[in-house]
């Protein structure tokens, strides 16, 4: 890993300042071009990592920058290191991304922007993996250890497939963070199937996980063929990603 | 107008002289689109062609192969368990889901779509016959059973003699697709017994296409239409009692 140093001081206030546009999707301000993403597709995106040593050769990246190594246990005081980045932009969360990407996945008809999807974010996919859960354990299953073993090989599958059939690859965090956000579909079901035995009939429940199904297989789909540019071969990937999802309806739909 | 279409060239490159172990290797066996892939199928419906020369141009795909096997491993236990739980929701009868109905279809179609070519292929390299790689003889066979995806579709229809004709046909036109492209192979050996190969792949065909009517298509909704099945053949509509995962809402 190459250390990237940056020069200029960003102020504190362009951490939070997000551009309006899709077409800027950096993490956070302070990066310098493009070429970062395609240097680093890989999962800190921009993070800084905090507790400098005092050994001091502490890689950068992005926003802040550590003036000098100070001892550990300012880290543990009011005041933190100078320079020391807010917490969320240390853990890689970044609230109006999740929100971006998930409306994109919610509304898959519109124009889906190339660089969408350039951060490798796993927050969200993790959040909504966890909300499927929750809401299937209100069902009365809890399942959490399928949906973990089917998440973890499905998106293998489709890691080893998507990069056989590409021109460009891909790496792995990214296909399980597309994977993982445009399960949110599924969550909504998951979550109107709470009421099933009380209220819904269960035709309707069951038309809804098919919808939900290839909903959530247009969306995954229409993201990869445009992230990777393969637009001849959009049923060839469609066919294994709606398995995968028909496979986590399987899940709200049968006690397993 | 056929004629003129070329499979698309989306990353063209010669045959990789990586080994097997890359994945460059195996990128080029997945260098198909969707036309491509669809018109392999449609080829191996209405086998006019030769398929490896003409149908897939010299380069034949791995994706396909795979995904029709696994297709018609799907279509036949869901088509299977539809119509049960279709009967016993008309008959009233609790169904249980027959799980190992798929792990006998799962082990059934891999080890005849996959297996007995990888044994055809490492018969042939013995006999010096190396007219085909394991990926021809890989998408021969794969492509061949595409006929099962709408016979298992067409034998929801509860009528015994309808479903015997379609499995037949079904066997027939297989089996023809695969000689055809065979035996031309076969016939490049140095032995003449080599040819005998033929009627057994034949045989081997005919008795997993038995073994698919038997297994898969003997289900009826409610009762038969038309001649009884023989007494030997189940027909009962709800699937043996089995420790599977039961619906919530049945």
């Amino acid at each position: 890993m190459s250390n990237f140093m940056f020069n200029q001081q960003p102020q504190y206030g362009q951490y939070y300042e997000q551009p309006s546009s899709a077409s800027n999707l950096q993490f956070y301000q302070g990066t310098q071009d493009s070429q970062f993403y395609a240097s680093r597709p890989s999962l800190e995106g921009n993070m800084v990592s905090g507790a400098a040593p005092p050994s001091g050769s502490a890689p950068n990246f992005g926003g802040g920058q550590i003036q000098a190594p100070q001892g550990w246990l300012s880290a543990f005081s009011p005041a933190g290191f100078e320079g020391e980045p807010p917490l969320l932009e240390e853990l890689g969360v970044n609230f109006s991304h999740i929100w971006v990407k998930s409306m994109t996945v919610l509304n898959p008809l519109r124009q889906i922007d190339e660089r969408i999807m350039d951060d490798a974010d796993m927050a969200g996919p993790i959040f909504f993996f966890f909300a499927f859960g929750v809401f299937l354990l209100l069902s009365g299953r809890s399942q959490f250890g399928y949906i973990y073993g089917i998440a973890l090989l499905g998106s293998t599958s489709i890691y080893a497939l998507l990069n056989l059939m590409s021109s460009t690859g891909i790496d792995a965090y990214r296909t399980a963070s597309v994977l993982g956000y445009c399960l949110l579909p599924m969550v909504v079901v998951g979550a109107l199937s709470v009421g099933r035995n009380l209220t819904l009939p269960t035709y309707f429940i069951a038309s809804l996980s098919v919808i939900s199904i290839i909903w959530c297989t247009y969306a995954a789909s229409s993201i990869f063929v445009t992230i990777l540019r393969m637009s001849d071969q959009r049923l060839l990937i469609a066919y294994p990603i709606g398995l995968l999802y028909g496979c986590f309806a399987l899940f709200s739909v049968f006690d397993v | 107008m056929a004629d003129d279409y070329h499979p698309a060239q989306l990353h063209p490159q010669e045959p990789s002289a990586s080994g097997f172990w890359t994945v460059e290797y195996y990128q080029q066996y997945f260098d198909v689109d969707t036309k491509t892939v669809l018109m392999r199928c449609y080829a191996a419906l209405v086998p006019t062609n030769d398929f490896v020369a003409d149908v897939c141009d010299s380069k034949p795909d791995m994706y396909g192969p795979f995904w029709t096997l696994t297709t018609v491993i799907f279509f036949l236990f869901v088509t299977t368990s539809l119509a049960s739980s279709i009967g016993s929701y008309l008959s009233d009868k609790p169904y249980n889901y027959d799980f190992t109905l798929l792990s006998v279809a799962v082990g059934l179609v891999y080890a005849y779509g996959m297996g007995l070519p990888a044994a055809m292929w490492a018969l042939m390299r013995y006999l010096s016959v190396t007219e085909w790689g394991l990926v021809e003889w890989l998408a021969v066979w794969g492509y061949g059973m595409t006929v099962w995806i709408p016979v298992s579709l067409l034998c929801i229809a509860p009528i015994p003699l309808l479903r015997w004709v379609l499995v037949g046909l079904a066997a027939i036109l297989s089996g023809y697709f695969l000689v055809r492209n065979v035996y031309p192979v076969l016939a490049l050996a140095e032995q003449k017994s080599t040819r005998l190969l033929v009627p057994i792949i034949a045989v081997i065909h005919l008795g997993v296409a038995l073994t698919l009517k038997i297994l898969f298509f003997s289900y009826y909704i409610v009762k038969e239409v038309g001649v009884k099945e023989p007494d030997a053949l189940p027909s009962s509509p709800v699937g043996p009692d089995s420790p599977a995962p039961t619906a919530l809402f049945s």
